[in-house]
C-alpha cells in the first residue's frame, strides 16, 4: 500500500469523508471490474458498486488498519454481489461485460469465433455456482493470492485451492456444453 | 476432456479453450465515465459526515473512538446537572466544546458558567479520558427565578 493511501485511509476511518472520496476515485476501476465480473449486467455491476462504497464508508469504524484495503473492499464487494444475486435471483450469463478490442483483426471469421468464445466464457461464468464463481473470479480474473482470497472469503487456503479445482473443472464442463455437476465443497 | 496443467490451471482441448478464459481475463473492464464522481455525490447526499475523537490510552490492543455528537450528550448530562441550568443544545468542533444553555433569573452568569464549565470537564475527564480545550456557553434564555431553587 502507498504511503499516502494509509494516510488517506487513516483520515477516512477517522471519518474524513474527503480522504475517502479519494480512495473512491482510486480504487472504483478495480470494484467495478469485480462487481462487472460477478454480476450479469452493467447496471447491476454499477450498483454494486456503489452499494459496496456506502457499505465500505458504514464499516470504516471497524477497519484494521494493518489489513489490506484491496482485500477488505473486495469481501464487501462480495457480500454486495451475492446480497444482489440473491435478492434479484439473478442467476443468468455474464453477458454484458465490456467488449474487448479485435485481437483477430483482418480476419471476420477468426474475431467472431473468438468472440463467440469470450461469450461462452462470460455466460459459463454467470452459470457457475457462487461458491466457485467468486474464488474463480478472484483468482483467475482478479490475480489474487490464495491467501489473499483465503482473507476474503474467511476460508482456509486449502478450501479455497478446493474451490477453485472444482470451479476450474466445472467451468470447463459448462464451456464445453455439458451440464456441469455441483460436487459439493469441502 | 480437462487436465490439470503443470501451472495449476486447466488446459483443455475442445471448441472453447482456458485461452479463452483468460481473455476474458484479460479484459480492463473500464467502469462507465463519472461512475466514481456518481458514487461520491451519492456518499454525499446520503452519508451523515462522521466527526469522532480518538480517546487516549490507545495502543497495539486497539484503540477507542466516541462520536463527537456523544461527548456532546455527556457535556450536556453533566450541564444538566448543575442545579437550576437548563442545556438547550451544544456541539463539538475539533476538541472546542460550545454550550447553549438558559440559566435562573438572578443568579450570577459568570460564576454559573464557570462552575458550570469545571463541571463540565471533570466529567468528561472521567467518564471518557478526555476534556474538552474549551468550554463555551452561550446563554440563550433566562429562567423564573424558581429553577435556582
Amino acid at each position: 500500500m502507498a504511503v499516502d493511501e494509509q494516510v488517506l485511509l487513516s483520515a477516512a476511518v477517522r471519518g474524513d469523508l474527503r480522504s475517502f472520496e479519494h480512495l473512491v476515485r482510486r480504487h472504483t476501476p478495480a470494484v467495478y471490474r469485480y462487481c462487472a465480473r460477478m454480476l450479469p449486467n452493467r447496471a447491476d455491476a454499477e450498483d454494486c458498486t456503489q452499494e459496496t462504497w456506502l457499505a465500505a464508508w458504514r464499516a470504516l469504524p471497524g477497519f484494521r488498519e494493518d489489513a489490506a484495503l484491496t482485500t477488505w473492499l473486495y469481501r464487501i464487494a462480495t457480500n454486495q454481489a451475492l446480497m444482489m444475486l440473491r435478492r434479484r435471483r439473478v442467476d443468468v450469463p455474464v453477458a454484458e461485460l465490456p467488449e474487448v478490442s479485435d485481437n483477430g483483426a483482418g480476419d471476420p471469421a477468426r474475431h467472431l469465433q473468438r468472440e463467440t468464445e469470450r461469450a461462452a466464457v462470460r455466460a459459463a461464468i454467470g452459470r457457475l455456482p457462487v461458491q466457485y464463481r467468486v474464488p474463480l473470479v478472484l483468482r483467475e480474473f482478479e490475480s489474487l493470492r490464495y491467501d489473499e482470497i483465503a482473507g476474503v472469503l474467511d476460508l482456509g487456503v486449502p478450501a479455497v485451492k478446493t474451490r477453485l479445482h472444482r470451479g476450474r473443472a466445472q467451468l470447463l464442463s459448462l464451456l464445453d456444453g455439458s451440464s456441469g455437476k455441483d460436487s459439493g465443497d469441502s | 476432456m480437462t487436465h490439470q496443467a503443470s501451472n495449476g490451471q486447466p488446459s483443455k482441448s475442445g471448441p472453447t479453450s482456458w485461452a479463452a478464459v483468460r481473455e476474458v481475463a484479460a479484459d480492463p473492464a473500464p467502469p462507465p465515465a463519472g461512475l466514481a464522481e456518481r458514487v461520491i455525490t451519492v456518499l454525499r447526499s446520503t452519508v451523515v459526515t462522521r466527526d469522532w475523537c480518538e480517546l487516549p490510552g490507545g495502543d497495539h490492543r486497539g484503540r477507542v473512538w466516541v462520536a463527537s455528537s456523544v461527548i456532546v450528550d455527556i457535556a450536556r448530562a453533566a450541564a444538566q446537572q448543575q442545579r437550576g441550568v437548563l442545556t438547550l443544545g451544544g456541539e463539538l468542533a475539533e476538541t472546542q466544546l460550545r454550550l447553549e444553555v438558559a440559566l435562573p433569573y438572578g443568579v450570577n452568569f459568570i460564576e454559573s458558567a464557570e462552575r458550570l464549565r469545571d463541571h463540565v470537564g471533570e466529567v468528561c475527564l472521567r467518564l471518557i479520558g478526555f476534556s474538552p480545550s474549551s468550554v463555551d456557553i452561550t446563554v440563550i434564555d433566562v429562567l423564573p427565578p424558581e429553577w435556582a431553587a
